[in-house]
């Protein structure tokens, strides 16, 4: 459009440069990945009852005969599995108060250049680096490590190679798969954390430790769902 | 919405102004410059050119097929060439020309046609474009390298298996399908955040421009379904690879190979509507202009693009009426395959509504609308005919299933294509495309298409199979497939033409000018091509066709940063200015990530190391690309503290 003389103007000048959640963006493009990552979960899930539907439905998982006594229903361990899901669900509400802070980092931060720096109310400048934010982050990515042992302990727990039949491979899929996913966060915690400890919590990191925390929370979720399917589901058809 | 001051005219961006804007949209010079360029503009448009190398490619496998076909017991090819040439063929269609060609038109068009600077997250793009070329490239360095896959562009298990399919042919397909929907989901959610966050102020959900309408929806469809494809595909491969082996589709260990149809047709029927929704977007922006009114029923046209997503995700199954199904779901599948007319018939209604007494200016692009109608026409009826179990299971593989794909196909997305290449070349260029040579192209592609395929209709029902390489003389079919031969060769000579008057426009067509066609949409407010910042002060609107609507006093957004890649994000539901966005600058590590992330997938053909190795320097590039460079951070003016936008669930 022409610019021309008469026209009337927005001045986007003084809207804020930073905002946070739903009205970015970067949420967007969070929450879609997150949508594509839902529906592959969901896909690979769906596979599994699709396969389990070809079975004699009581023999699921599908009995061993290669080993001595054959086993008539290898079901999972549950030992390891119970202990990664309930540490995983320990770390959200250690998340949520990383999470909870940095969004009050970021508020504090939004008002302090809504005001001019000369009236800002001194002493008022928000810490650079939040303890709570620092030592949680270091504290979930400690368990998310813990969690990623846990994990490698829990294939061979499956009692069944990945190679044997297709439930074997449905089932090493989706402890494998959820075993990327927290990989993925866990190295994106550390790099964040990184981050803030080179320079600060600022407004960008402080809303990209909260995106991080929202595909966590997912992660967990995910990870909740997957252990109700892959050791609950073969004890109770 | 901050409210406009009509008492502060806005000041012509003067010069400097637009020149410091260009020095900070502009991509560095030279070949650097060039890999790491994130503007949507260049990135759109080397999607679009890239596909139609590919389409160029996918063609000559096509014209080699048709020679074969073209006499009984045919030379020119012999059986196993024939297999990978036909597997190639649908692959490139499918995955390299028609979904990213519709991609990059979104990527181009989007931006500008919701009013700001670039598309939401520059960075992702330059990665995507970089995974299609990649995957592009291994098929066929593959095909020359005689791996070319060679056993249907859906490649169906058991035959696609270990056992049936050895060598690295399969897996040359289904690592590059991985790779290249990787490309198609990052576009896809590039699309989508630019269409609900970055469009003009005015443009609420009911202003937003049907082409990006579709795109929307088109996008939201790739979300759900690219992940079927790359799942099945991924899953295939790991049946194959020895070290891993597993058995999703071994029978004999409790797998199942309809499983791999299910998955593959959650994903392919989809697309479908993935590749026509585009074109549908790109018929609702050309009648307009060309009838000089605006469009008519646009509530019943979203409303149907809508539709026809969530319907095209319920009727994967009727690809699979020739297997064993439980009767009630052949039932439910006819249904629903039937009653996805519906809404595709509600857009036709309201295209020929728009038609229907205006003022037709039949320009090249229009022709190219009419001949659509024309085509797609025959390509729906005969889709309607195939919705019927008993008529699918009769022609099932055998030509009238080619005719009819091509014809919805070639029919439904190319023909509206044509008709976007020659109504934006313009907007790309600055020149027009010859007048004269588009009829001329028109009808040498209209004939030779329908030639070609028509043809294949009667083909099928004498029996015809598809898929093989030749066919004796007795069996009578030699007349109609060397009409289809003939077809093909005047097709080509139609699209070798088209090729050749743009390739002379650029240079020597007729100057353009930011609006030849007198549009109303808003890519036409600025200069053709457009300046690297897209518009010198970002516009509003007050209505669906703010050029038309424009009539010097509708307001301009000021204030924005001309040092730094700043755009205006707005509401989601009113598109109210809410606040702005900084933009990442240009960087070579999407560049490097798409290096890794394609070594992965090359790497996975012959090891299942390269996933741990390729995801690590994959990791490290992506450290690389989000690690904060030395750019200076957006300045924080003093600022009004917002209200909570309009919407809150926002």
């Amino acid at each position: 459009m022409t610019v021309t003389a008469t026209r009337p103007t927005i001045d986007a000048s003084r809207l804020p440069a930073e905002v946070r959640d739903g009205r970015t963006p970067a949420w967007w493009g969070n929450v879609l990945f997150m949508t594509i990552e839902t529906t592959t979960v969901a896909l690979l899930l769906a596979s599994y009852f699709y396969l389990w539907r070809n079975y004699p439905q009581d023999q699921w998982p599908p009995p061993q005969g290669n080993t001595d006594p054959p086993i008539l229903k290898p079901v999972p361990d549950l030992l390891l599995g119970t202990v990664n899901v309930l540490l995983l669900v320990a770390t959200v509400p250690l998340m949520r108060l990383v999470d909870r802070r940095c969004g009050r980092q970021f508020d504090d931060l939004e008002k302090l250049h809504a005001t001019k720096p000369s009236k800002a109310p001194p002493g008022k400048r928000p810490p650079a680096r939040p303890r709570v934010v620092m030592y949680g982050m270091l504290a979930v990515f400690a368990l998310g490590c813990i969690s990623l042992v846990l994990r490698w302990h829990e294939f061979p727990a499956l009692n069944v190679r990945w190679n044997e039949n297709a439930y074997a491979s449905l089932v090493w899929s989706l402890l494998g798969l959820h075993f990327v996913y927290i990989a993925i966060e866990v190295v994106e915690i550390a790099v964040l954390f990184a981050w803030a400890a080179l320079f600060e919590v600022g407004e960008n990191q402080a809303g990209d430790i909260i995106l991080t925390a929202e595909y966590w929370y997912w992660t967990v979720g995910v990870g909740v769902v997957i252990y109700a399917v892959v050791y609950w589901f073969p004890r109770v058809v | 919405m901050i409210a406009a001051r009509p008492d502060h005219p806005a000041p012509e961006p003067d010069d400097a102004a637009r020149a410091a804007l260009a020095r900070t949209w502009a991509r560095a010079p030279g070949l650097y410059g060039w890999i790491t360029t994130t503007s949507h503009k260049d990135i759109g448009l080397r999607f679009v050119v890239t596909a139609f190398v590919f389409l160029a490619l996918g063609g000559i496998l096509a014209l080699a097929m048709r020679l074969q076909l073209a006499t009984p017991q045919g030379r020119a090819l012999g059986p196993d060439a024939y297999n990978q040439f036909f597997t190639t063929h649908g692959t490139t269609m499918m995955f390299l020309f028609a979904v990213p060609v519709m991609e990059g038109m979104g990527l181009y068009l989007v931006p500008l046609m919701v009013g700001t600077r670039n598309d939401c997250f520059p960075l992702l793009m330059n990665f995507g474009y970089y995974c299609y070329l990649f995957a592009g490239l291994m098929l066929y360095v593959a095909l020359v390298l005689n791996t070319g896959p060679d056993m249907g562009w859906f490649s169906y298990v058991p035959l696609s298996g270990p056992d049936y399919s050895p060598g690295k042919r399969v897996d040359v397909w289904s690592q590059m399908v991985t790779l290249v929907e990787i490309s198609t989901l990052v576009g896809a959610v590039e699309i989508i955040a630019t269409a609900f966050k970055l469009r003009a102020p005015g443009m609420s959900l009911n202003r937003i421009p049907l082409f990006v309408w579709t795109m929307v929806v088109t996008s939201f469809m790739i979300v759900f379904a690219m992940p079927a494809v790359m799942l099945s595909s991924t899953m295939l491969a790991a049946d194959r690879l020895t070290g891993i082996s597993t058995h999703f589709y071994n029978q004999a260990e409790g797998g199942d190979a309809l499983l791999w149809q299910h998955l593959f047709w959650f994903f392919a029927h989809p697309e479908v509507y993935i590749i026509f929704l585009p074109a549908t977007g790109f018929l609702a922006t050309i009648i307009p202009t060309f009838t000089r009114r605006t469009i008519f029923g646009y509530p019943a046209l979203v409303l149907s693009l809508v539709a026809t997503a969530f319907i095209g995700f319920g009727v994967w199954v009727h690809h699979m009426f020739a297997t064993p199904l439980p009767r009630v779901g052949q039932g439910v599948f006819t249904g629903a395959s039937l009653m996805i007319v519906i809404p595709n018939g509600i857009q036709i209604f309201c295209w020929v509504a728009t038609l229907w007494g205006g003022r037709i200016r039949v320009r090249t692009p229009m022709l190219f609308v009419l001949g659509f109608f024309a085509a797609f026409l025959i390509g729906g009826l005969s889709g309607v005919l195939l919705a019927s179990v008993s008529i699918d299971v009769q022609v099932h593989d055998t030509f009238f299933v080619v005719a009819h794909l091509h014809y919805v196909l070639i029919g439904g997305a190319v023909f509206p294509l044509l008709a976007a290449v020659y109504y934006w070349y313009p907007k790309w260029t600055g020149r027009m495309l010859g007048e004269r040579t588009g009829w001329v192209v028109f009808w040498l592609v209209f004939i030779g298409f329908n030639l070609t395929f028509f043809p294949m209709h009667h083909l099928g029902i004498w029996g015809m199979p598809r898929r093989v390489y030749t066919y004796l003389p007795e069996q009578g079919w030699h007349g109609l497939n060397l009409v289809a031969t003939v077809g093909s060769w005047v097709l080509a000579m139609g699209l070798l033409l088209l090729v050749v008057n743009a390739w002379w426009s650029r240079r020597y067509g007729e100057v353009a000018g930011p609006d030849p066609w007198g549009a109303g949409t808003l890519e036409w407010a600025t200069e053709s091509p457009p300046p690297p910042y897209n518009f010198a002060s970002l516009p509003t609107v007050r209505g669906r066709e703010p050029v038309w609507e424009d009539d010097g006093t509708t307001p301009v957004v000021t204030g924005l940063a001309t040092d730094t890649r700043e755009v205006l994000v707005t509401t989601l539901h009113d598109a109210a200015p809410d606040h702005r966005y900084h933009m990442a600058g240009d960087s070579v590590w999407p560049f490097l990530a798409a290096l890794a992330t394609a070594g992965i997938f090359v790497g996975l053909i012959f090891h299942p190391a390269a996933f741990p190795i390729g995801s690590v320097a994959t990791g490290l590039a992506i450290i690389g690309w989000f690690w904060p460079s030395k750019e200076p951070e957006p300045i924080h003016h003093e600022h009004e503290r917002p209200a909570v936008p309009d919407g809150g669930g926002e």
